[in-house]
Parts: structure tokens; C-alpha cells; sequence
């Protein structure tokens, strides 16, 4: 028999080393080893190993009673301990449990929020075989361009030709649409089309109605109940009937609970399919009326992969039928549940998150909850000498290393939950605040707490061990008996890590001031950069009403009679945003030239109005009669891009139609069509004044209030029912840049939070310096120090850490800029005065929290600090 | 004056009877011997922990050997106190005995 298989069973003795103490643990198991030995000697190794464990067993018992016992007793007393220091040390604690109670509340509130983005669409039944069916298109300099939006006839096809897709639906949105219940009128921001499969992809809870049936009717209707509510209050919606722009009715066929907003899509009215079709005139067959969202539900055992590659052949077969254009679109799946973190295209429901941004503010909260640490590990071992004693007398009455680092460990963590509580305060008083910022409804309640709560212990613990450590560690080395001599036998040694940790937390701090201040520096760029075109005082409105917009002449007549008003146009888009887009055609087009160009509807006035400047050739004008249906401005990145192909007067292809629709009149100068984001590409604007949706009415800047009076009274005359919404151009521009003005103010929020952690601790160990310096103070005054040499000395260390921190903070956080502002096409630089501004600030901040201390020590008698000696 | 249980005197005599080499395992061999019950290690710990709080006996660390995994064995010494209290107990079991009639004893005994 080998000497390893004498062994006693390791899991027994695990239990055994668990439950006693050092010495105990030694006698004991020995004793049991001892026998197990002769025991297997004698009657074998099987026999030896089943009495080991009853023995184990056996003596469990008493074993746990006995420890449990021991650990109660020293445990109450270690909480004891804790708590008369925090209550002892008030300022202190307070610095502790403050940082670390911040800390921890952002990272719970950014933890909400990230839960929230993460449960996206996970609602749904079938949430895993859900998929949105997306286009790639490739052609010419368009390299894998992603669209979400597909056409009409692709779900029939769909539907037809794959025996693996289970259901498909088409699903549109229009908005801006006047909606009558007898005589209340309301205007829709949004309602959905889809076909009556919709219910059976998505798990919509019906609150009335047969989700089977709801939308199998033409002219049938489903609503939430929040729209219930609004139209017809307590009565029964079903069986209701609801006027769409004044002509067509719709009757209540269901209600279902309002969708989660946790939901890519939230639709609180959904029509049939095919009965908007028929009233906005859609195509059904048309494969390049891409203006549509395509779901399917794939079975659970079919590969998404294997159905993708079918898509080629299925539209080889379409692009035979005539739809050439297929040729460059390829088809994909994009999983439901990763809509919303991973899908950015244009024409998205609902505006997603990028992942990147998740864990961007996931760093900054964790980062900021490490600098409270780091106050709260700087504090512990800074004031050690106030627990040297009590170190000294434990470790004489037998407590060994580990016991004293368990001790600190479990304050730490002690520490850590107390703040935790304190928190989750601030959680509850701060997330609405937080709500307003990241435009959600987050709310701490039973259920995402519980969801949350495993992840906020390990923080806790993590918390609580990163902070404990060192404290731990530092505290437990020291030795008994030089210790009890005094405080003279230690010296406490000016800790190296505690500086380089104050180095760290100024270094995060000026990281996120500096990005502050450059955010700060690309909005103004943004909000004062020349757009190539006017802004100020102008009106815009947004025709919902087709009478009205038939009878726009009239219209723009009747608001001219007004002085203050200048100038009117209408058009399909804004300067800030053309969105629809197209190729350059024309009939002497060479094979293989492809070029993307925006388009977009205008009228005679448009480029006067926003101030465009034309460069080559002319205006529209309404003197060439010809210019109606035949004339196209475009600017000059378009006339760039045709090269020499360009000249005044050539041939155009409306839509990118190979045959000519009209001759090129003029060339306006470059301006930004779309956000800073991106460059300025080639656009094409032609006229069609009869149609356009958007009123833009420029006015003088003298009676603003009674211009928009005498537009409003106007406007109802032409349409009576439809409420009067305006908006100025100015808001409509930077409301583009809302996300980036989000990010500032939270970053700037986490910029003040983080200083102010790291602040709170500079100010804890000034106070400690200060006091621990007293004497030394004193004599150097007696020997006649000025009051400004003190402060220098005890301000100089700090002064020294902060420059080393900016040395430190300005690579990364230049970097890191460099990154974001590669983001915009037009972008500022990064200038120098961002870091003085940004060192200099860091600088001011930490010397003014410790100067009310250091100038405290250094104006203090010195017979005061001295006359006990 | 401090108790002692059934099991503490049995093992207070024990270590006694045993001398220099009185250690868990000898004990409980001993014990087992003696009263012909298997005792477990459990059903001495206990007593011997009681024991040693109640400071009638002493434990003496030995040398570690190799048969028991390189750890050490623990004597155990009965203290004056610890004999003290055996002396004592001796006595007033005496004085509980003393009295009763022999003849119940030995038709009892002889069953």
C-alpha cells in the first residue's frame, strides 16, 4: 500500500481544518489520522475511509457549536471595535462613508440603466427566433452599407418560398396624422401598419379583442390603453369608430397593454397593412419601395445562417423580373434581441444604444467608486498609529496575522454596506435626475433591485476587499512588541503607495475634466460653425393636413399680407437633414461611374429664404417655365464628383432614372445637409411645391409673439382641425445634437463627482499631515517660520502629486478625445489651452480643499502646540 | 466546588491510569477497553475540551510524526486541582453510597 493512499479522505479534513482552530485542527485530525492509518493497515482503506467520516461526522456537532461560539463572541466585538471608531472619528468617517456611498450609487444607477438597455425585446415569447430582415447594398464607392428598411413584396416572398419561416409581418410608420373621435382631435406623432401576424411573431397582451382576429379586417384598429384612455376615457373602446385625416374610419377591433419600454418598437396604435397601403398609395409589388420593416419567426430548429444564403437566389429571381436594382442588395438577419444594441442605421424605430457607450459610463462609475476606495485605503493606513495599540494588545493575547486582517477586512466591508445603504438613498433621490439625462424611466423597485442585488453585493464585497486590503495587509505586519513600546519604536514611513494612489485619483479626475472641457469646445464649434445656410428667425411648420397642402398659394399669400413676414417656402426636408438618397443617372452616364447623391423637394424660395448661395449658373426661377418639371440644382461636392462629366445645362435622371428628366441650371455652394457627424456628400434639389410637408416662414426678429399669433390664426382658417405646432429652425438644428450635449452635461456631472471624491480625501490626510506636523510646526515658528513657509510645506507634496497626475492624465485623456472627435467630419482641434485649463483647474481644486487646513496648522499659536512637551 | 460529569471522571481516571502517554487515541482505546462500548472521538473531545477549560488538565504538545501526517500529538496531564476534584468526588460518592443495605446490592448484582 503507497503512503499517498493512506491519506485520509481531503474533504473530511477540509471540514475539519474549517471548523477548528490552528492547534485544535492539528491535535484532532491527528489523532483521526493517526487510527485511520492502523485502521487501513488492518482492515482496508475502504473500511478506514467510512469510519474517518463518521467520526467527522460524529463530532461535527460539538465542533460547530464550539466555533460558532468563539466566532459570535469575536465578531461582536469586532463590530463593537468598528463602530466606536466611526463614531469616535466623526470627520473621518464621514469622508469615508461619503466617497464610498457616491461611489457606489453611481454605479448603481448606472447599473440600472445598463440592465435596462440589456433587457431589450427579451419580453417576447419567442424573443430567440425573432429576426428583422436587413439589406446590404453594395455598388460602386458604397461599400456594405446597411439598411434596415426592405420593400413591400418581400414578406409574401418570404412567406411563399421558405418553408423554415414560421410567420412573417410587415410593420410601417407614418406619423404626424390627424386622428377624430367625434369631436376630439387629436395629432398622432406616430402610429404603425403592420399585417395581422404581428401578434403572433410578438407577445402583445390583449386587454380586449381576440389578438387571432384584431386586425383580419380592412379598416380595423388596435390601440394601448393609454390611447383608450386619451379618446374615449371610461367608455368601452371596442366597437368604437376613429376618423383618420377627417375621411377614413377605423373601428376598435382590440386593446392591448401598453409594450414595455424596453422595446425597440413601442406602437400604441397598429392599423392593417394593406388598408394604409390603399390610402397612402403604396406600391405592394415594388422591390425598391424600401420604406417598410420586415420580421420573421424562424422555427427553432432552422439555422439562421443556412436561410440566409437562400436570400441570394431568391433575389437572382426578382432581378430577372425587371427589379435590376436587387443586384446590388444582399439580405440578412439581425436577431431581435440585438436590435437595440448593435443595429444603427438610418430610419431606426427607436433611437439604439451603442454598446460602447454602455461601457464607457460602466468605466467612469467604477472608476469613480476606485478613487473612494482608494480614500478609504489612504485614511485606514494614514491614521494607523491611532489602532496601534489596540493591534499590539490583540496580537500579545494571541491574535495571530490573519485574525487582525480578517478584523480590518470585515470593517471595510462593514463600512462598505453601511455606505451602501446610505446609497441607495441617493439612488431614489437622484434617478429622476438621471431619468432626464439618459431619457428613460428607470426606477429602483422590489423587482430590478432583486435583479440587481447579487451584482451590488459582489460590488460590496469587491468594494470591501479592494478598500480592506492594504489597510489589512499594512495593519497585521506590525510588530507587538515594538508596538507597545510606543509609538516611538514604528516608524510610520511616508507611504509610497499612498501617494501614488493620490496620483491615480487626480490622474481619473483630470481625465474626466479634460474631456469635459473638449466636449465642451466641439458644441460651441458645432453651434457656431458656418452651415452654409441661415438660421435665424425662421418658422418652421409641418403641414399634416393634404386640403391645406393643396391649397398652399393661397396660404403663402394670405401669411405674406403680414409685414413681419419675410419670406415662405415649403419643402419635403430641412437644410439641416435630407435624408432621402439616390445615384447619379443620366443617359450618356459611362459604365461603372456610380455615384450616391442625396435629393430633395423644394420650391422657388427655398434657397433664398435659408440663404444658399449659388455659384454657377441660376436659381430656380419661376420666370422659365420649363423649370416646373425640368430644372435641378446640385452642389458642388456633386459636381466634384462627376469630374468632367459636369457641365452646366446637362442631363439629369430624377431618382436615378437613366433617362433624362431635366438639365442641371445651377450649382449652389457646399453646404451641411446632414450633422457635423459627416461630410458634406453630393445633394441634387428640384422643385415640387404642391406636395412638401415642412412650411418654413422667415420672419423679422421685431414682434416674434404676435407674427406667430397671426400665423397660427391663419393656419386654422386653412385647416381648422388640425392643432398649430410650430418650432423654430434653431431648435430643430440643435435638437441634432442632443446626444452630444447629454454627454457633456453627464460627463461633466462625473468630472464634479469624481473631484469631489478625490478632494474629500486630499482634505482627510491634509488634516492627518496637519496634525501629525503640530509640533514640528510649532518649533519651526518658534525658530521663526512665516505663516506662508508653512503652508508651503505642507502644500507642496499635494502640488507636486497633482503635476505628476497631469503628466500622467494628459496622453490618455488626449487620446481618448482624439478617438471621440474622429466621430465628427468637422471637428475642432485639441488646443493647449485645454490642458493648461485642465491642469490648472485639477491644480486650484486640490489646493484650495487643503488650504483652510494647512492655513489652520500653519496660523496656530505655537505656545499651544508646544506647552504640553 | 466545580462538578464533574460521568464522562469527565471516567477520562480524568483514564489519563491517570495511562500516565505519560496519554493522548486522544490511547484514551480513547483505553476507555473502549475498559468499559467494552466503542467510543467515539467525538464523545472524548468534548469532555477533554470541558476539562481543560475547567483547567483540571494540561495539554503538552509532543513531537510531529510521520504516522500521523507529520502532525504533533497532544498529552494530556491531570492537574493538582484535576485530582483535587477526582478526591472530592470519590468522597462524596462515599458518603451517597454509605447506608445502602448490601443485600439489595448483591441480589441485584447477582442477576
Amino acid at each position: 500500500m503507497t503512503k499517498a493512499r493512506l491519506k485520509p479522505p481531503w474533504i473530511a479534513d477540509l471540514i475539519l481544518k474549517a471548523l477548528l482552530a490552528e492547534e485544535e485542527y492539528f491535535e484532532k485530525s491527528g489523532d483521526l489520522e493517526e487510527v485511520y492509518r492502523c485502521l487501513a493497515e488492518k482492515s482496508g482503506i475502504f473500511r478506514a475511509k467510512i469510519w474517518y467520516w463518521a467520526q467527522t461526522l460524529k463530532a461535527m456537532p460539538s465542533f460547530l457549536i464550539n466555533s460558532i461560539y468563539w466566532r459570535h463572541i469575536m465578531f461582536k466585538n469586532y463590530m463593537q471595535i468598528a463602530w466606536r471608531n466611526l463614531k469616535r472619528h466623526k470627520a473621518y468617517s464621514f469622508i469615508n462613508i461619503t466617497g464610498l456611498a457616491i461611489g457606489l450609487a453611481c454605479c448603481v444607477m448606472i447599473m440600472l440603466w445598463i440592465q435596462h438597455e440589456l433587457s431589450y425585446d427579451r419580453y417576447h415569447q419567442h424573443a430567440d427566433h425573432i429576426y428583422r430582415i436587413a439589406r446590404d447594398i453594395t455598388e460602386g464607392t458604397l461599400q456594405g452599407h446597411k439598411a434596415i428598411t426592405t420593400s413591400p413584396p418581400l414578406a409574401p416572398a418570404l412567406r411563399d418560398g421558405f418553408p423554415e419561416i414560421v410567420e412573417v409581418t410587415r410593420i410601417g410608420r407614418r406619423g404626424d396624422r390627424l386622428f377624430s373621435y367625434e369631436q376630439n382631435h387629436f395629432l398622432e406623432r406616430d402610429f404603425f401598419f403592420a399585417d395581422d401576424s404581428i401578434f403572433k411573431i410578438f407577445t402583445f397582451s390583449f386587454s380586449k379583442g381576440d389578438k387571432t382576429t384584431a386586425l383580419n379586417t380592412p379598416n380595423s384598429l388596435v390601440i394601448s390603453e393609454s390611447i383608450a384612455e386619451k379618446y374615449f376615457g371610461n367608455e368601452d373602446p371596442l366597437g368604437k369608430t376613429i376618423i383618420l385625416d377627417e375621411k377614413t374610419d377605423f373601428v376598435v377591433t382590440g386593446v392591448i397593454k401598453d409594450m414595455p419600454s424596453a422595446s425597440h418598437f413601442v406602437a400604441d396604435i397598429i392599423m392593417p397593412f394593406e388598408t394604409i397601403a390603399k390610402i397612402d398609395g403604396i406600391n405592394l409589388s415594388n422591390w425598391g419601395w424600401n420604406g417598410f420593416y420586415t420580421y420573421i419567426l424562424l422555427r427553432p430548429d432552422a439555422s439562421p445562417d443556412a436561410l440566409e444564403s437562400k436570400f441570394k437566389t431568391m433575389l437572382q429571381e426578382y432581378q430577372r423580373q425587371g427589379f435590376y436594382f436587387l443586384r446590388r442588395e444582399r439580405l440578412f438577419l439581425q436577431p431581435l434581441k440585438s436590435i437595440h444594441l448593435h443595429s444603427h442605421s438610418m430610419g431606426e424605430l427607436s433611437s439604439n444604444i451603442h454598446v460602447s457607450t454602455l461601457i464607457l459610463f460602466g468605466t467612469i462609475a467604477f472608476l469613480i467608486l476606485l478613487i473612494a476606495c482608494i480614500n478609504y485605503m489612504n485614511l485606514v493606513t494614514a491614521r494607523s498609529s491611532f489602532r496601534l495599540r489596540e493591534i499590539g494588545t490583540r496580537k500579545v493575547v494571541g491574535a495571530h496575522r490573519g485574525q487582525i486582517a480578517k478584523q480590518f477586512l470585515g470593517e471595510s466591508i462593514f463600512t462598505a454596506l453601511f455606505s451602501l445603504a446610505i446609497s441607495i438613498i441617493l439612488v431614489e433621490l437622484f434617478l429622476p435626475v438621471f431619468n432626464r439625462f439618459a431619457d428613460r424611466q428607470l426606477a429602483l423597485d422590489g423587482v430590478s433591485f432583486i435583479q440587481i442585488l447579487p451584482v451590488i453585493l459582489i460590488l460590496v464585497l469587491f468594494v470591501g476587499l479592494i478598500a480592506g486590503s492594504y489597510p489589512a495587509f499594512y495593519l497585521s505586519s506590525f510588530n507587538p512588541i515594538n508596538v507597545l513600546k510606543g509609538t516611538t519604536g514604528i516608524r510610520l514611513k511616508r507611504s509610497r503607495l499612498r501617494n501614488t494612489l493620490v496620483v491615480f485619483q487626480f490622474s481619473i479626475s483630470i481625465i474626466l475634466i479634460f474631456a469635459t472641457l473638449q466636449v465642451k469646445d466641439q458644441l460651441h464649434f458645432i453651434r457656431n460653425k458656418e452651415m452654409g445656410y441661415d438660421r435665424n428667425h425662421i418658422v418652421i411648420l409641418t403641414m399634416i393636413d393634404s386640403e391645406a397642402r393643396k391649397r398652399q398659394s393661397a396660404l403663402k399669400k394670405e401669411l405674406k399680407r403680414n409685414p413681419e413676414i419675410l419670406n415662405i417656402s415649403s419643402s419635403q426636408f430641412l437644410p439641416n437633414d435630407v435624408g432621402s438618397s439616390t445615384w447619379i443617372n443620366w443617359p450618356t452616364k459611362p459604365e461603372g461611374l456610380v455615384i450616391p447623391i442625396h435629393a430633395g423637394e423644394v420650391d422657388y424660395d427655398f434657397i433664398d429664404l435659408y440663404g444658399i448661395e449659388i455659384v454657377q449658373g441660376r436659381n430656380f426661377s419661376r420666370e422659365f417655365s420649363s423649370d416646373r418639371n425640368g430644372a435641378f440644382l446640385i452642389n458642388e461636392s456633386a459636381m466634384k464628383a462627376l469630374g468632367p462629366e459636369f457641365h452646366l445645362g446637362m442631363d439629369f435622371g430624377h431618382w436615378g432614372s437613366p433617362e433624362s428628366s431635366g438639365k442641371v441650371v445651377g450649382v449652389m455652394k457646399d453646404f451641411h445637409f446632414l450633422s457635423l457627424h459627416e461630410e458634406i456628400k453630393p445633394l441634387y434639389l428640384f422643385l415640387n411645391p404642391d406636395v412638401n410637408w415642412r412650411l418654413s416662414i422667415k420672419i423679422r426678429g421685431g414682434n416674434i409673439r404676435e407674427t406667430l399669433q397671426f400665423i397660427g390664426q391663419t393656419m386654422k382658417k386653412f385647416s381648422p382641425h388640425y392643432p398649430f405646432e410650430y418650432r423654430f429652425f434653431d431648435d430643430v438644428f440643435n435638437r441634432a445634437y442632443q446626444t452630444e450635449q447629454k454627454i457633456e452635461s453627464i460627463i461633466s456631472i462625473f468630472a464634479l463627482i469624481a473631484i469631489f471624491i478625490a478632494c474629500l480625501g486630499v482634505f482627510g490626510l491634509a488634516a492627518f499631515t496637519a496634525e501629525q506636523k503640530t509640533k514640528e510646526i510649532g518649533i519651526r515658528k518658534v525658530l521663526g517660520a512665516s505663516v506662508s513657509e508653512i503652508v508651503y510645506l505642507l502644500t507642496r507634496d499635494l502640488v507636486r502629486w497633482v503635476v505628476l497626475a497631469n503628466v500622467i492624465a494628459w496622453p490618455v485623456a488626449f487620446y481618448a478625445m482624439l478617438r471621440w472627435l474622429q466621430n465628427f467630419a468637422y471637428r475642432t482641434n485639441i488646443s493647449a489651452a485645454t490642458f493648461i485649463l485642465s491642469a490648472f483647474l485639477a491644480l486650484c481644486i486640490a489646493v484650495l480643499t487643503v488650504s483652510f487646513q494647512t492655513f489652520k496648522a500653519a496660523a496656530a499659536n505655537p505656545v499651544d502646540s508646544l506647552r504640553y512637551e | 466546588m466545580k462538578t464533574l460529569s460521568r464522562a469527565e471522571e471516567t477520562i480524568l481516571l483514564t489519563i491517570l491510569k495511562l500516565g505519560e502517554g496519554a493522548y486522544g487515541v490511547s484514551i480513547r482505546e483505553q476507555i473502549s477497553k475498559d468499559t467494552g462500548q466503542e467510543w467515539s472521538f467525538a464523545s472524548i473531545y468534548t469532555p477533554l475540551d470541558k476539562l481543560r477549560r475547567k483547567g483540571f488538565v494540561k495539554k503538552i504538545k509532543g513531537h510531529p510524526l510521520p504516522e500521523r501526517g507529520g502532525k504533533s500529538r497532544y498529552f494530556y496531564e491531570v492537574t493538582p486541582s484535576g485530582i483535587q476534584s477526582l478526591i472530592e468526588l470519590r468522597e462524596s460518592q462515599q458518603k451517597i453510597w454509605a447506608g445502602i443495605p448490601d443485600i439489595i446490592l448483591e441480589s441485584n448484582g447477582k442477576k
